[in-house]
């Protein structure tokens, strides 16, 4: 059994390869008819034209320029909004008597629209970097919160006692039994929150940063630029599935990989 | 190696510890309450270094409760846990459960509870249980017979000061039994460390302890103290061992009821 499933393996991951390629070509396609049927082409560029906008913004220098900026954003917001949620996280899950007193906390920055966080953190801070990154950071944290939370209350128990009898140092405890417990929640958190990172980033960007990707796509809608918005959006995106691609999903597998034995 | 047999400290001393737990297993906030079931009510217990103690009685007779109680992993609702040596002693428990760590392999969840520095140990130990060639498996490679002979092997690593078994040999078939009792016989003799096993099984208890003590599940106290030669603990034969059985059943009849068939046909 075990041969013939590691043969059929890489064949089945072929397969869905195959699939996720052809389907993102279908998607480009259909782009391509929809706004070659559209009688004005500058309301909808097609695939074409808006990689040759990016193709120009990357021989001007400033695609990478700002897309650079942006990711600079993302890193230090998600870092951020990681460390500390997973924390408080935690703390939450582990410490019955803080859940009880601030789960309602934690419900209202849940609930709290991102623009709103983001237009206080500049009236209080304002034009800054630091509100700018603060901004993302307090948006993203609490789902960060939320999900370890859980995570942290289903800690197996009998592991914990088991270590508790031989007297397991902490550190090593922490690091051997409670993180691999929760590597599930902390990635979860971690690709979600990276695509609410990057989208808010955009957001803080437009309202009150001179670069970045948010920046530059207020300045092609002042031209009305579609080409020009599109272009940046298809290349942030592109990052954003590589990293995903290429750093979190083979964590992911590898985190995961003693379930699959 | 050996220690002083001679020594009369206690390494561990239980006084006039009591414990109950309401029907939901959950302690009861209140003494008034009708439904609650008292487990242990006044248990005094010296445990000697280098004694292997056998904690026999019927299913609910609070026996488990007792080792969690020793182990610190629960509070008595009364009484006290002393070390009357001033330090506490090490401990290793082989829980009913495995409790094995899923994502680390065999080798490493012995080296969690040691350090790197065992390794060579870890790995005799581990040949010793007869899993010399499962260093690398993951537990849910394993049969639930080999995990607990990993948590055997897990618990003897750290050379405790104490070894709390809880039904260590459970559900394991009987030829294999018989050679983890030998194991664990000849362990004990080597390094006499103090053991207190919790079983049902009276042909394990005869054959390996030096004393027996029998837990009343009615009383919630011991009904039963038996002191055995140390020097023959881990090494008696079926007939020792069918006399001790027949004593232990003629004092405490209770125990009959509950016990598995296995020492009755020796």
């Amino acid at each position: 059994m075990t041969v013939s499933n590691g043969a059929a393996q890489p064949a089945a991951h072929r397969q869905r390869l195959l699939f996720r390629c052809l389907s993102l070509i279908v998607f480009f396609l259909f782009w391509q008819i929809l706004s070659a049927a559209i009688a004005d082409p500058a309301m909808l560029p097609g695939p074409l034209a808006t990689l040759s906008v990016a193709w120009s913004e990357l021989l001007h220098g400033e695609l990478l320029y700002h897309v650079g900026i942006t990711l600079l954003r993302v890193t230090a917001a998600f870092c951020g909004a990681m460390i500390v949620g997973v924390a408080v996280g935690i703390t939450f899950g582990r410490l019955a008597l803080v859940d009880d007193l601030f789960d309602s906390w934690l419900v209202i920055a849940l609930n709290v629209p991102a623009l709103v966080t983001i237009v206080l953190c500049y009236v209080w801070f304002g034009l800054s970097e630091v509100a700018a990154i603060l901004a993302v950071a307090l948006n993203k944290a609490p789902t960060v919160v939320a999900i370890t939370r859980e995570g942290a209350r289903s800690l197996d128990r009998s592991l914990l006692e088991m270590a508790a009898v031989f007297r397991v140092p902490r550190l090593r405890v922490i690091r051997r039994i409670v993180l691999p417990q929760l590597a599930p929640s902390i990635m979860a958190a971690a690709r979600t929150g990276l695509a609410l990172t990057w989208k808010i980033v955009l957001v803080v960007e437009l309202l009150g940063r001179p670069d970045g990707v948010g920046f530059q796509i207020r300045r092609f809608f002042n031209y009305f630029d579609i080409a020009g918005i599109l272009a940046y959006t298809l290349v942030f995106v592109a990052v954003i599935l590589a990293i995903e691609t290429l750093i979190l999903r083979p964590l992911d597998r590898e985190l995961s990989r003693w379930r699959k034995v | 190696m050996a220690q002083s047999m001679t020594a009369s400290v206690p390494l561990l001393r239980l006084r006039d510890v009591a414990r109950r737990f309401d029907v939901a297993g959950k302690r009861s906030a209140t003494a008034a309450k009708t439904a609650e079931k008292q487990v242990l009510t006044g248990i005094d217990l010296d445990l000697q270094p280098g004694e292997f103690v056998s904690l026999i009685g019927p299913s609910g007779a609070g026996k488990t409760t007792l080792l969690r109680l020793i182990a610190g992993l629960d509070t008595a609702d009364r009484g006290e846990r002393l070390y009357p040596g001033d330090v506490a002693p090490s401990m290793a428990m082989v829980f009913q459960e495995p409790r094995l760590v899923p994502w680390l392999t065999v080798l490493e969840n012995l080296l969690l509870v040691g350090d790197a520095t065992l390794e060579d140990r870890a790995r005799r130990l581990l040949a010793e249980v007869e899993l010399g060639g499962n260093a690398q498996s993951y537990p849910g490679q394993l049969s639930g017979g080999m995990q607990r002979r990993v948590a055997l092997a897990r618990a003897l690593l750290v050379e405790p000061q104490i070894l709390l078994l809880d039904e260590p040999l459970g559900s394991l078939d009987p030829a294999l039994e018989n050679r983890m009792m030998q194991l664990l016989g000849d362990y004990w003799q080597r390094h006499r460390p103090t053991v207190l096993m919790v079983t049902h099984d009276l042909h394990q208890a005869a054959r390996l302890s030096s004393r027996i003590l029998g837990l009343d599940p009615s009383l919630g106290r011991f009904v039963l103290n038996e002191t055995l030669d140390p020097a023959q603990a881990g090494q008696r034969d079926e007939a020792d061992c069918k006399v001790i059985v027949d004593h232990l059943l003629s004092l405490f009849p209770a125990l009959a009821a509950d016990s598995p068939a296995s020492w009755g046909q020796g």
